[in-house]
């Protein structure tokens, strides 16, 4: 087993492993699953080096409090998030969309997100998880995926199955977009609404 | 008999079977269900049959509609006798702490609780289809003269194994949830592993089911 691994300090409101997901289950009642914000997940991995469809901690406004043990491992968090990385006395104020040096006794605190429901934890190599359909994804109502279906919980740890030592700090430049426009087809649907819902649908 | 196929947004199609609820429109939506996911058709990847419509989802970059419409016209149905039905015998403990809404179903039905009780257990029950939570199946037909609504104000928590019934059907509550169905009973039974993933569903749309009265004392004892 693995020596390296995150404590679990505070869990956060709702932290999950998350990866691209499974989609085939509909007709057996498990409906789609899988990082909710696709694009700050994709960007998480690539910047910690990982393949597309590495396991990330997905977190939700409140994010997890985490204690890492273990050789040097560099990690990327994406989304509008705030959190502070604690080495010893020093407290650094973390930017997301480019990569930290973590080492043994550090501590990371991802304390809320912003603008964005959804914050994205990678790190550069692979958590040690349990997939189900040929994915680590949490879904904590049919209880399926790793860490027994359920949310990552206070006192916890968290093994790391491998770490890439062979990485290179990168950083984005990048700002979450606003979404101004949503683009609309018409469904079959379409005319249940009245004339007075479809104006003022749009 | 298949009326009609339209498209469902960009990536599904939607198969109309009728608009009734009954055995013989839903037993055709599950042999096009059971063929379509035999044939495991390139591009398709994901099927979702309903009482009386099948919605079959698709990847853009592989198949499109006309594609997929033309394979779903031109296909050669399973029948029945092809395809593989189970048959199973469901253990429900009735006992006060498991039949939440007893009283209230005498009330709304008019019915004593061991006729009632008499009636559901004499039914050999049809799966229409599984959804809302994993696993969970949706069971007819009950005798008309069951047929209660939901109750006016659901639960926010339903025991986990619970049996419900409501209008022409009756369902297991295969995990704890949310739910506003008459609670008659809890099985000890476990219906959705997934741990199997080959089979995570012990009911399968087209399964039989008979439902067995067992007592407080071997629900306890029940070991699967």
């Amino acid at each position: 087993m693995s020596k390296n691994y995150f404590e679990i300090i505070r869990a956060g409101i709702n932290s999950t492993f998350q990866d691209i997901g499974r989609n085939n289950l509909y007709h057996i009642g498990v409906p789609f699953s899988g990082a909710m914000d696709n694009r700050n997940y994709l960007l998480a991995n690539k910047l910690a080096g990982n393949n597309d469809n590495y396991p990330v901690i997905e977190f939700a406004y409140q994010g997890p409090h985490l204690k890492y043990y273990g050789d040097k491992l560099n990690i990327a968090i994406t989304g509008d998030v705030t959190f502070k990385i604690k080495k010893g006395d020093n407290s650094i104020d973390g930017q997301c969309y480019q990569t930290f040096i973590l080492e043994n006794n550090d501590e990371l605190d991802i304390i809320s997100t912003n603008r964005s429901v959804y914050g994205y934890l990678a790190i550069s190599g692979k958590f040690d998880l349990k997939y189900q359909w040929s994915s680590c994804s949490i879904n904590t109502k049919a209880k399926i995926g790793s860490n027994k279906g359920e949310k990552i919980s206070d006192n916890q740890r968290i093994r790391l199955k491998e770490i890439n030592i062979y990485f290179e700090n990168k950083k984005l430049n990048y700002i979450n977009t606003k979404i101004e426009n949503i683009r609309v087809i018409k469904g079959t649907n379409f005319n249940y609404f009245s004339e007075e819902g479809k104006k003022n649908l749009f | 008999m298949l009326i009609n196929i339209s498209n469902l947004g960009d990536a599904a199609l939607y198969c109309d079977f009728g608009k009734e609820v009954n055995r013989k429109i839903n037993s055709q939506v599950i042999r096009y269900f059971k063929t379509i996911l035999k044939k495991n058709i390139v591009g398709v990847n994901n099927l979702a049959p309903s009482y009386n419509k099948l919605i079959i989802s698709f990847d853009l970059k592989k198949i499109n509609f006309n594609k997929l419409k033309k394979i779903i016209d031109n296909i050669e149905i399973i029948e029945d006798d092809g395809l593989q039905y189970k048959k199973f015998e469901i253990p429900v403990c009735c006992e006060k702490d498991f039949s939440l809404d007893i009283n209230r179903l005498e009330e709304k039905l008019q019915m004593k609780e061991e006729k009632i009780y008499e009636n559901f257990f004499e039914k050999e029950f049809f799966c229409y289809m599984t959804g809302f939570i994993a696993g969970m199946p949706f069971l007819g037909d009950l005798d008309e003269n069951l047929r209660a609504k939901r109750l006016d104000t659901p639960r926010v928590k339903v025991p986990k194994g619970s049996i419900g019934i409501t209008e022409q059907f009756a369902n297991i509550y295969t995990f704890e949830s949310p739910g506003g169905w008459n609670i008659i009973g809890n099985t000890p039974l476990n219906i959705f592993n997934s741990s199997k993933e080959n089979e995570p569903n012990l009911i399968n749309p087209g399964d039989s089911v008979l439902f067995k009265r067992i007592t407080k004392e071997e629900y306890q004892n029940y070991h699967e």
